[in-house]
């Protein structure tokens, strides 16, 4: 059972317990309008956060987040899932929008396939990419022999699992 | 019209050839100086072959225009350089049509003009435009513009990407454009979550067109407040591998960076109390790959008094 724990016209965040760990879903655009008061304090053993649904998140949106995971504190450990390619951009790009104590659990990954010229974002595990090289996949459209081609720049795409590496 | 000198130092020897060419053939007052001159008014630098104190030595001559060869992989130090000396454009040498851009850019400049969206896109697209009038009709008018261009030949993402670039320039340039008459921004420091409403005269306007090939648009505020120092700033910022969120107000550069990593031009028009336009220009890619890694450059053109 879900609920929703923060609503404004553009987004939605539900809230749901796994356990011990509760799970955040946000759905809609995070910008200038999201409020992380009702989100935090909340003290969990761990916290899930599913970014499935983020349609967009602009600068003030990004700055919004860095500061409610400043407010969640180093102690709860924190797992992403469901990353979208803006997400992961993010993380790659911004400095505090994944903490030490965060993890990217699962993302979207694009892939290309030549033989029937079509895209496909795939879900991928952070444990996928272990040598930062992109697992291969099967076109589900056309089931091609061929794999589909990996469809970013692996250094960059994959940058986030590096700095969680060597930190 | 007026007459340029132009000193070329580029580590292609072929190269300073071919652009005499081109200038030619475009029977442009241009005058390709010597080395030893330094009376230009132009100077063309390659990163590669000049080493970074040598560029801002160079650099550091006021009064000439400057534009910059320097590869994707040195924003780095592009993004120091920036810190300081200002580079109106920045080009790659992959860029196969570097001469055209560069006589482009000559053309301008001895008219005193600016790149516009039709110019850019061609006498033959239509143009359509969107004003912004106050602060809550911004998601809406975005969604209808992302669901009216023509998006064939692009990415599956490329909405998504749309969206945020667009909301990045519209909010700037309703939130951060406007100021009173001692100069002073009128709402930079209003909390964004409140209905901001604009006077008439503070109207932001996003344009659009795009060919089978092509996409571009271009948002542009009635003010032109921004200066030279704050836009290299902030251009620095967004050239950075890595923003770190020190300023926790403003976010200066992180909306440019987010901008910059999907526009393959980036063109800034600034005329000094009037206005300023930003044009982002992509050349449409199936694939998302091809668009990341495809060539971009960055011009700034500002008017002279």
């Amino acid at each position: 059972m879900s609920e929703v724990v923060y609503e404004n016209e553009k987004l939605k965040v539900y809230m749901a317990s796994e356990g011990a760990a509760i799970k955040f879903s946000f759905e809609g655009c995070i910008d200038e309008d999201f409020h992380c008061e009702n989100l935090v304090g909340k003290n969990p053993a761990e916290l899930h956060i599913d970014f499935k649904d983020v349609k967009v998140i602009n600068s003030c949106g990004i700055r919004e987040w860095v500061n409610f995971i400043e407010k969640l504190g180093s102690a709860v450990p924190i797992k992403y899932n469901n990353c979208p390619q803006i997400i992961v951009q993010q993380i790659n790009m911004v400095d505090g929008f994944l903490s030490a104590n965060a993890n990217v659990e699962t993302f979207f990954a694009p892939y290309f396939c030549e033989e029937c010229d079509s895209e496909h974002v795939i879900l991928l595990k952070g444990s996928d990419v272990a040598t930062g090289v992109a697992p291969t996949q099967k076109c589900p459209d056309c089931n091609a022999s061929e794999d589909m081609e990996f469809d970013a720049i692996e250094k960059q795409y994959f940058h986030f699992l590096e700095i969680k590496k060597s930190a | 019209m007026k007459n340029l000198k132009c000193k070329v130092i580029h580590s292609d020897s072929e190269f300073t050839e071919s652009l005499e060419k081109k200038i030619q053939e475009n029977s442009l007052p241009v005058e390709i100086i010597g080395q030893n001159e330094t009376d230009e008014n132009y100077l063309i630098l390659d990163f590669k072959k000049n080493p970074t104190d040598e560029i801002k030595a160079l650099l550091s001559k006021k009064d000439k225009e400057t534009i910059l060869f320097i590869s994707e992989d040195k924003d780095s130090e592009l993004s120091e350089l920036l810190k300081k000396y200002p580079v109106q454009h920045v080009l790659r040498d992959e860029d196969d049509n570097k001469l055209n851009l560069i006589t482009d850019i000559l053309n301008t400049n001895i008219n005193n003009e600016y790149w516009s969206l039709q110019k850019i896109l061609g006498q033959s697209t239509q143009i359509q435009e969107t004003l912004f009038k106050k602060s809550s009709d911004v998601n809406p008018l975005i969604e209808k513009f992302v669901e009216s261009v023509d998006l064939s030949n692009a990415f599956k993402e490329i909405p998504t990407y749309l969206t945020q670039t667009v909301n990045e320039l519209v909010t700037n340039a309703m939130f951060n454009a406007p100021v009173d008459g001692d100069g002073k921004a009128k709402y930079r420091s209003m909390d964004k979550r409140k209905n901001l409403d604009l006077l008439p005269c503070e109207y932001v306007t996003l344009k659009y067109g795009a060919s089978d090939s092509v996409l571009a648009f271009s948002v542009r505020d009635q003010f032109g407040s921004l200066n030279k120092e704050t836009i290299y700033q902030y251009l620095s910022r967004g050239l950075q591998e890595i923003i770190r969120h020190e300023d926790k107000d403003g976010g200066a550069g992180l909306g440019l960076a987010l901008i910059r990593q999907f526009c393959h031009r980036l063109i800034f028009n600034i005329s000094p109390g009037n206005f300023t336009e930003v044009i982002c220009y992509i050349d449409k890619m199936k694939r998302f790959k091809l668009h990341q890694t495809h060539v971009k450059s960055i011009h700034v053109f500002f008017q002279k008094g």
